[in-house]
C-alpha cells in the first residue's frame, strides 16, 4: 500500500490561495512527478500530502484514512519526505544521520534494536555510502549529501517517499544517480515515489504518471507521453519547445524560446 | 567543527571511546574543582578534615568552616554552573543558533529588574529576591515567547523579541539604579553575579530545579538531536517540533532562572560553557549535555575559588571572573570555528 489522494485540497496562506481544490491520486507502487512554474504551489502540495502541515481545507487520504487522524509518529512510518535546502551540525556523521532515521521507532526505554539496524543498513546499501559511513555530511559533495539524506528518510522505513526537487544544484552525473537510486527503490522495493522535479526530460524518463499544476490547480495528469505537449509547454511554462525522438524511440524536450507575452495572454 | 574528529582519527579511537574519555575527564575536572574549592580560603583545611568534615568526626571551627561556609557554597555554584551550562546548551539546539544563551530568553533582564526591585525599594524583604527573581526571570522568558509566537516559533522572532524584551527591562533597571543611587551597591554585586555567603537555604532553592531539570534535559537529548536537523526533517521524523521547543525552552528557562534569582545576573557560563564542550565532544546531545553540565561545574566552582582568593581578603564576585577570562576564550572558539 501506499496511496495517497487529495479531495478538494484548498491551501490559504497569509490570506492568499496557494493551491486551489486540487483532487488527485497518487498511485501505489508509482513514481509520480509533479511539474510545474515557479510559486505555483508544488512545494505546498508535497507539504500537504506529507502531512506536515494541516493547514488546508479538504482532505488528504493515505490508503483510504484521513492523514489527519495519524499521530505524526506513526505517519513518519509510512511517509518520508526529503525537503529542500536540509542541514546538520557541522560534525554529523553520515552514519549517525542515517540513524536518526530509526527515530520514529524509538522510544525511551529502547536502545538500538536489531531491526533499527537492520533498516539503517539496508538503507545505507541502497544509497551505495558504505564507504562514506564515517565521513561527516558537511564534508561530503552535493551529490552524496543528497544520497546521506535520502538514506535517512530510507531508514523510516517508509512506504512513500517524498522528494522536493532532488537534483536541484546536482551536476548531471549525480542527478543521473539520484534519480537512478530512487527508480531502484521504487522498481525493488514497489515505494511509492512522488517528486517535485524541474528538469522535464526528468520527469518524462523517470516518472510513470506527471502532475502539472498551473496557478495553484491542476492543469492535466497522466503519462508521461500525453502530458507533455507542445501546447502544456507553452500555457504552463510559457515556452516554445521542439519534441526530438531518440533512437529508442523515447522523446526529449528541447526548450527553444520563450512565447511572446501578448501571445501568452491570448492562450490565457 | 574541526578537531574533534581529526582527534580521535590521529589517536585510533573510535568516536564512542572518545567521547567516554572525555566526559571521564570533565568528570575528573568537576571533582577536582570542587574539591578545590573546600580546600582553599581564608583558613585552610586538609584533605583528611574535609573527609572527617563529611562523615561527621570533625568538631571546632574547622567543621563549622566546611559543613556551613564551604560546602554549602561549593554546591551552589556547582549546581549553578550545571544549570546554566545545560541551559545554554538547550537553547543553541532549540534556537539553532550558536550565540543563543539563557539572557537571549529574557531570563537575566527579567531576574534583573525583578531583583533589583526588592533590593533598591523593598530592602527589608531580603528573603524574597530569589522567589521574585525567579518569577521575574519566568515572566520574561514568556513574554518572549508569547511576543515571537505567530501561527508557531521561528528561532529569529524569538532571538528579536528577546532582544526587545531585554533592553525594555534593562530601562527598568538603569531608572531604579539612577532614581535610588544610595542603594546601588548591593544591587550592583547581585546584577555582576557570586557566591558570596551563600548557604544552605540556597542550596533548598536551586536543588530541586536543578535535579529535575537534568533528568528532563537527560530525556529530551535525542528530541533536541533530531531538532537540529531542520523544522522540516523533524517533523519529517514524526517530531512535535512546536510542542518540543516549548517545553525545551521552559526547561531551559527553569534551569536558568533556578540559578541567576540565587546568585545573580551570572555571564557567559551559559554560552561559552556549551561551546567548550561542543568542540570537544561534538553536538550529539546524549553526550553535550552531560559534557557541558561537568564543564559548568568546573568552571564555576574554579573561577570562584580563583574569585575567593586571588585578593584575600577581599572578595571578587566570580561574575567579573568569568567575564574576564570568558570573553577572551569566547574570542578565540570564534576565531576557531567560524
Amino acid at each position: 500500500m501506499g496511496k495517497l489522494v487529495t479531495k478538494n485540497l484548498t491551501v490559504n496562506l497569509q490570506g492568499k490561495e496557494i493551491l486551489t481544490d486540487i483532487t488527485i491520486s497518487f498511485k501505489a507502487g508509482l513514481r509520480t512527478a509533479i511539474i510545474g512554474p515557479n510559486g505555483c504551489g508544488k512545494s505546498t502540495l508535497l507539504r500537504a500530502i506529507s502531512g506536515m502541515s494541516h493547514h488546508y481545507h479538504g482532505e488528504v487520504l493515505l490508503d483510504d484514512k484521513k492523514l489527519r487522524s495519524f499521530k505524526q509518529r506513526e505517519l513518519s512510518k509510512k511517509i518520508a519526505i526529503l525537503p529542500q535546502g536540509t542541514s546538520a551540525p557541522m560534525d554529523l556523521t553520515v552514519g549517525e544521520l542515517v540513524e536518526y532515521g530509526r527515530f520514529p521507532y524509538r522510544s525511551w526505554f529502547k536502545g538500538n534494536t536489531k531491526e533499527d539496524k537492520e533498516a539503517v543498513n539496508w538503507a545505507i546499501e541502497q544509497t551505495k555510502l558504505q564507504d562514506l559511513i564515517e565521513r561527516q555530511v558537511s564534508s561530503l559533495s552535493g551529490g552524496e549529501r543528497q544520497r546521506a539524506w535520502i538514506a535517512m528518510a530510507l531508514a523510516q522505513k517508509p512506504e512513500i517517499l517524498l522528494l522536493d526537487e532532488p537534483t536541484t544544484y546536482l551536476d548531471i552525473a549525480h542527478q543521473l544517480e539520484v534519480m537512478k537510486i530512487v527508480e531502484e527503490l521504487n522498481q525493488k522495493f514497489k515505494i511509492t515515489v512522488v517528486m517535485v522535479l524541474h528538469d522535464i526530460n526528468h520527469a518524462r524518463q523517470y516518472a510513470d504518471e506527471i502532475v502539472v499544476i498551473k496557478n495553484h490547480q491542476i492543469f492535466s495528469q497522466g503519462k508521461p507521453e500525453e502530458v507533455l505537449t507542445e501546447q502544456m509547454l507553452e500555457h504552463v511554462f510559457g515556452v516554445v519547445a521542439e519534441k526530438f525522438v531518440n533512437e529508442a524511440g523515447k522523446s526529449i524536450w528541447m526548450p527553444r524560446s520563450l512565447v511572446e507575452k501578448k501571445e501568452m495572454d491570448a492562450a490565457r | 567543527m574541526i578537531n574533534k574528529n581529526e582527534i580521535h582519527k590521529r589517536w585510533n579511537f573510535s568516536a564512542a571511546k572518545w567521547r567516554i574519555l572525555i566526559l571521564a575527564v570533565f568528570a575528573i575536572l568537576a571533582l577536582g574543582a570542587c574539591l578545590l574549592s573546600l580546600l582553599q580560603g581564608a583558613v585552610s583545611v586538609s584533605v583528611q578534615e574535609i573527609g572527617q568534615a563529611l562523615s561527621g568526626n570533625l568538631q571546632g571551627s574547622s567543621q563549622q568552616i566546611i559543613m556551613n561556609i564551604r560546602l554549602p557554597r561549593t554546591i551552589v555554584g556547582a549546581l549553578v554552573g550545571m544549570n546554566l551550562a545545560l541551559s545554554g546548551a538547550i537553547l543553541q539546539a532549540v534556537m539553532k543558533n550558536p550565540l543563543a544563551d539563557p539572557h537571549i530568553i529574557g531570563i537575566s533582564s527579567g531576574a534583573g529588574l525583578a531583583g533589583v526591585t526588592i533590593m533598591i525599594l523593598f530592602p527589608a524583604a531580603e528573603s524574597l529576591i530569589a522567589p521574585v527573581s525567579f518569577v521575574g526571570a519566568m515572566a520574561a522568558a514568556a513574554a518572549v515567547y508569547v511576543l515571537a509566537w505567530k501561527g508557531g516559533i521561528r528561532p529569529v522572532r524569538v532571538i528579536l523579541a528577546g532582544v526587545a524584551v531585554s533592553s525594555f527591562l534593562g530601562a527598568g533597571i538603569s531608572g531604579l539604579l539612577i532614581f535610588y543611587s544610595d542603594r546601588v551597591h548591593g544591587a550592583l554585586m547581585w546584577m555582576v553575579g557570586g557566591l558570596a555567603a551563600r548557604s544552605w537555604p540556597h542550596v533548598a532553592i536551586i536543588l530541586p530545579y536543578a535535579v529535575v531539570g537534568l533528568l528532563l534535559a537527560l530525556a529530551g537529548a535525542r528530541h533536541l538531536n533530531i531538532l537540529q536537523l531542520g523544522d522540516e526533517t523533524a517533523k519529517g521524523l514524526g517530531l512535535r517540533v512546536e510542542l518540543t521547543r516549548i517545553l525545551m525552552t521552559a526547561i531551559a528557562a527553569v534551569l536558568a532562572a533556578s540559578s541567576v534569582s540565587v546568585v545573580g545576573l551570572l555571564g557567559f557560563v551559559g554560552l561559552i560553557v556549551p561551546h567548550a564542550a561542543r568542540l570537544l565532544i561534538g553536538s550529539d546531545y546524549r553526550f553535550l549535555l552531560p559534557a557541558s553540565a561537568l564543564l559548568g561545574i568546573s568552571v564555576v566552582t574554579a573561577s570562584d575559588t580563583f574569585a575567593r582568593t586571588i585578593f584575600a581578603p577581599t572578595e571578587l564576585p566570580v561574575g567579573i571572573i568569568m567575564a574576564a577570562v570568558g570573553a577572551p576564550f569566547f574570542l578565540f572558539l570564534l576565531r576557531r570555528e567560524l
